[in-house]
């Protein structure tokens, strides 16, 4: 699993070039083909679909004025994955403070709003995952989820890859409690 | 039908003469968001056990009080008069349902809050802020001001730039951040996840880590105080760049894996605890 | 085996990929061990429902035209604009300038180099404290002389504090504790400016 294994090959994309050389009609060819994946780490990195929103706008901009320097060293996927979480982490911890901060309370429902998905295993392990305190949430997603290694996720979060580590195990055993509760 | 009236009443702003006592009152549910402004002066917050917001204020000459809203959102403050120059200072004291949400700005004024079990959200310039009580979530930010914090708090986010912080208390989540202002943690009880950091200001540590917890402790030019329980079960990574590295804690194992920082094992090293400064030194010890 | 190494073999054992070898000493320690019995047990359970998560999910609403909006005003100013909008808030730009004349040649060093490291980790910083300084600028009027004084007395600590991580990054570029420090010191000065930011709107 993971965003490593996705290379899609799309440097050698025409549609990628013409954006990249300004065309906002191939970024949106872009767009409308990674939105999916960008939105679901959004919302489980956020645990707020609201502000999933707001912070999927955020990365497609971000993208936009950072695509001169993709240089396809890696998968286009790649790179705005990471530029995603990049976006998501930096947002959190520079802006903690902003009066959202009081819809800030567990409300796994919040979660749920305005998502389309089946019943079953994935909503009860989705809400679970939503109610992780903030730290651990954001290690089990990229680790687990995402497929980031403990060394990526040291550098993105700016944490030391021990506490990744711990973090994820945190993470683990408070998931499976509430699993087979 | 009666309290829409009332609060109608209150929303207009009280024009007051002299510095002039006042007192409003409101109907409140036991969760109200409360949104208090009181530039210049002090602000104290009181959690009591009634379902209703009292406000007593001492408002300065020129200045009004406002206050206005509904059972479940509350706005108030005082509004300087048209004049030019600095605030004058006034006086707001409110009496707040325990369970309220409060929200407190200010410049110059002091903040204190003390019995809410609520959410706690205080921000200031260079008024200084106290808080006392078993607040659900507590931020408490200043650019100048220090905070002094008791009591407990699920998720606690701590802010200054210059001035200094103290919390003495328990904290599941504890986040804590000054530029050049000391921080001085006590901590009752293992926490979950912490982050400390500074860029000048020292740092001092005293408290557990749960299993499987992560404490970052941080700093770029000052000297980092690890104090833990004797008890503690961690793995220590020790990251000083030019400042002397001190271990006091009589257990601790020292290793140095290829292309690790110094660590130090406490028991099974369970939790883990990261400890880095570009300048200063580091001092690990057991707790008395 | 401790606790610790038992921890960085689980992932691999639950997926079958561990060698029979450390699959058995991991075994044994498991079988003595509480703490690392709950961990294998959670690692094992949540291996399959975590696969079968969704991986993508749409937007519940269309996101695009507003992202295309914000694209067109976004990228019209070229980075001569900025660096001119950077002169003028040199009061409180000291370490900025310096950056974006740095980034021109950012593709062109090599990887290993200190200064990329550097670069890697300042990237996307530089346009956000732009952005937030010419939203201070504007505000300015509006703060107190105290409050400017005491914003650019703590943004002066910490633009020192970042030369120096920087310095030592070029040094040793593979250090991740030096690559959190000088992160660290970025976001500081962020999310100084924007607490200067909100207050210059809020008060």
């Amino acid at each position: 699993m993971g965003v490593h294994e996705i290379a899609s090959g799309m440097n050698a994309d025409p549609g990628l070039l013409a954006a990249q050389a300004g065309d906002p009609d191939a970024f949106g060819t872009l767009y409308h083909a990674h939105v999916g994946r960008i939105f679901a780490l959004c919302l489980r990195l956020a645990g707020d679909s609201r502000r999933a929103e707001e912070l999927t706008q955020d990365v497609f901009v971000r993208a936009w004025e950072r695509l001169s320097s993709f240089r396809g060293e890696s998968a286009f996927t790649t790179w705005l994955h990471r530029l995603a979480v990049n976006v998501v982490l930096t947002d959190r911890r520079t802006a903690w403070r902003r009066s959202r901060r009081f819809e800030l309370t567990d409300d796994p429902a919040a979660f749920e709003r305005g998502v389309d998905r089946s019943e079953g295993v994935e909503l009860d392990l989705e809400a679970a995952i939503s109610r992780l305190p903030e730290g651990a949430r954001t290690v089990f997603v990229l680790h687990d989820v995402e497929g980031f290694t403990h060394d990526e996720i040291a550098d993105m979060a700016r944490i030391a890859a021990g506490t990744s580590r711990a973090q994820l195990f945190r993470a683990r055993r408070l998931l499976r409690g509430w699993l087979e509760r | 039908m009666r309290h829409a009236l009332l609060l109608l009443l209150l929303a207009v702003p009280v024009p007051l003469a002299a510095q002039q006592s006042v007192e409003r009152g409101a109907a409140a549910a036991p969760t109200v968001s409360i949104r208090a402004y009181n530039l210049a002066g002090s602000i104290r917050v009181i959690g009591w056990d009634r379902d209703s917001v009292h406000v007593g204020a001492s408002v300065a000459r020129g200045s009004r009080l406002y206050f206005g809203g509904s059972r479940t959102a509350l706005k108030l403050g005082v509004e300087a008069g048209a004049s030019s120059g600095a605030t004058p200072p006034s006086e707001l004291i409110l009496h707040v349902p325990k369970g309220a949400r409060v929200w407190l700005k200010s410049a110059t004024a002091g903040a204190d809050v003390e019995g809410i079990d609520g959410e706690v959200d205080v921000s200031t310039v260079s008024g200084n802020i106290q808080v006392r009580g078993d607040p659900s979530l507590l931020a408490a930010e200043s650019m100048e001001g220090s905070l002094d914090i008791g009591g407990s708090a699920s998720v606690l986010r701590l802010k200054s730039a210059g001035g200094s912080i103290n919390f003495k208390g328990f904290a599941g989540d504890l986040t804590v951040s000054t530029v050049s202002g000391n921080i001085q943690l006590n901590v009752s009880g293992p926490v979950a996840t912490g982050r400390v950091e500074s860029v000048t200001g020292r740092i001092a540590w005293a408290g557990a880590v749960g299993a499987v917890g992560s404490l970052d402790l941080q700093t770029h030019g000052a000297h980092i105080q690890l104090a833990l329980p004797r008890s503690q079960d961690a793995e220590i990574d020790v990251s000083a760049f030019s400042g002397k590295v001190i271990n006091g804690f009589p257990s601790a194992r020292r290793s140095a894996p290829p292309g690790k920082p110094v660590r130090y094992l406490l028991g099974d090293g369970s939790a883990h605890i990261a400890v880095r400064s570009l300048k200063g030194g580091v001092t690990i010890s057991a707790e008395q | 085996m401790t606790c610790e190494s038992a921890r960085n073999l689980i992932d691999s054992y639950v997926a079958g990929t561990l060698a029979a070898r450390d699959a058995l000493a991991l075994e044994e320690h498991v079988a003595v061990c509480a703490e690392c019995t709950i961990d294998l047990a959670a690692a094992g359970s949540l291996a399959g429902p975590v696969r079968a998560l969704p991986r993508r999910m749409d937007p519940p609403g269309d996101l695009w035209p507003a992202v295309r909006q914000r694209l067109v005003r976004k990228r019209t100013p070229g980075w001569g604009a900025l660096a001119a909008a950077a002169v003028l808030l040199i009061a409180l730009t000291s370490v900025v300038t310096a950056l974006l004349l740095d980034r021109r040649d950012a593709t062109t060093a090599s990887l290993a180099s200190g200064a990329a490291a550097v670069r890697m980790v300042e990237a996307g910083y530089v346009e956000q404290a732009l952005e937030l300084e010419a939203a201070l600028e504007q505000g300015r009027e509006r703060l107190a002389p105290e409050t400017i004084t005491i914003v650019e007395r703590n943004l002066d600590v910490i633009a020192k504090a970042i030369a120096e991580s920087r310095a030592a990054l070029e040094q040793d570029p593979a250090n991740q504790d030096l690559r959190i420090l000088l992160r660290t010191g970025h976001e500081q000065r962020v999310a100084l400016l924007e607490q200067a930011v909100r207050l210059s709107r809020e008060l």
